[in-house]
């Protein structure tokens, strides 16, 4: 094969790849976590957030190699963004189309993710619960540094996730 | 003579298993409802204690005969919960919310997945059943397990009792 024509096949190939990595802003469609089963019970808030399906109940950092040591807002954040999710930048909206999403601490006890859907509220799956958009008093999320969550008084700050408009199909590289 | 004989012992035969396939059949119906519970060499059921909703949650097994038969004994006496609203016992919160109760190695007797939480409990066998945990008995006695066993550090314990509502009996 002439250079010309490796020049025209790696041009395809990242089309594909750029394609193929498309972000787009996920809706709220909770029925496809909510499946009593596999999908629910194996699939976290940190797969919830970044809308990807992967049945490990990933851990921030775990793709990247380095899992978080610590559960504090400081350790979590820089075990994603060691997964390529991005801080929000100072201009305050997410790149791309990416989707913005939330981190949240309980100090010495867990962490949790919330999502931005297109209705322009928040959701969130607790754990291997069903997937939704109220909070611990049972009202709709608009806010997620206003929202009653319990446990988790530490509100960290908001990131930038390559969703998908598809369930479960989120670009971000977690395990 | 001969094929008169042989017909006789195969009647014989028959009758004699009739017994034993009415057991069987009376071991696959029973549910439950009875002491049908026989524990099988390697059998047990998983405790996934829900309370993170990040980090994976504590986990251990019941794999003695004893707490096995104990846990089918308590389902077994506990009263249908006729009019439970909600579509699952497991509330979709932050913090506690409850028991998960997997019967991995086919357990006879029991469920595949038993879900309790705040007086309630959740039996999924393809279809789904709700009895009554009065005083959150079962609920109680199961975290008392996982405080037996190291599982829950001081902060998770802090938050556990504070929605139960007390602190379990043994808790030091």
């Amino acid at each position: 094969m002439s250079r010309r024509h490796w020049g025209m096949a790696g041009a395809v190939a990242f089309l594909v790849v750029a394609v193929g990595a498309c972000c787009s802003l996920p809706s709220y469609t909770p029925a496809f976590w909510n499946d009593g089963g596999t999908v629910q019970w194996n699939n976290n808030c940190y797969n919830y957030a970044n809308n990807k399906r992967t049945d490990t109940f990933a851990q921030p950092g775990q793709a990247a190699g380095s899992p978080w040591t610590a559960l504090t807002c400081p350790a979590v954040d820089v075990a994603a963004v060691a997964d390529g999710i991005e801080r929000l930048p100072a201009s305050g909206a997410c790149p791309k189309k990416e989707c913005r999403i939330a981190l949240v601490v309980w100090p010495g006890g867990d962490y949790h993710w919330y999502r931005l859907d297109t209705s322009g509220r928040w959701s969130h799956k607790p754990g291997g619960t069903q997937a939704t958009d109220r909070d611990n008093s049972g009202n709709l999320i608009t806010n997620p540094e206003t929202a009653d969550r319990g446990h988790y008084t530490d509100f960290c700050g908001y990131y930038c996730s390559c969703s998908s408009s598809t369930e479960g199909q989120g670009h971000e590289n977690i395990q | 003579m001969r094929t008169s004989s042989n017909l006789e012992s195969h009647v014989t035969s028959l009758i004699q298993l009739v017994p034993a396939a009415a057991l069987l059949v009376l071991m696959a119906c029973a549910g439950l409802g009875s002491a049908a519970y026989a524990a099988e060499p390697g059998s047990g059921l998983q405790v996934t204690v829900l309370v993170y909703s990040g980090r994976p949650n504590p986990t251990f097994t019941i794999e003695d005969e004893a707490g096995v038969l104990d846990l089918h004994e308590a389902l077994s006496a506990a009263e249908p919960y006729a009019d439970f609203q909600r579509e699952t016992v497991v509330p979709s919160i932050l913090g506690y919310h409850g028991l998960r109760l997997q019967n991995l190695s086919g357990a006879e007797g029991l469920p595949k997945v038993i879900l309790i939480y705040d007086g309630a409990i959740e039996l999924r066998n393809g279809e789904k059943r709700f009895l009554a945990d009065p005083g959150r008995r079962l609920e109680r006695k199961l975290i008392e397990q996982a405080i037996e066993r190291d599982l829950l550090d001081e902060t998770t314990l802090r938050a556990i009792r504070q929605e139960l509502g007390g602190k379990p009996d043994n808790v030091p």
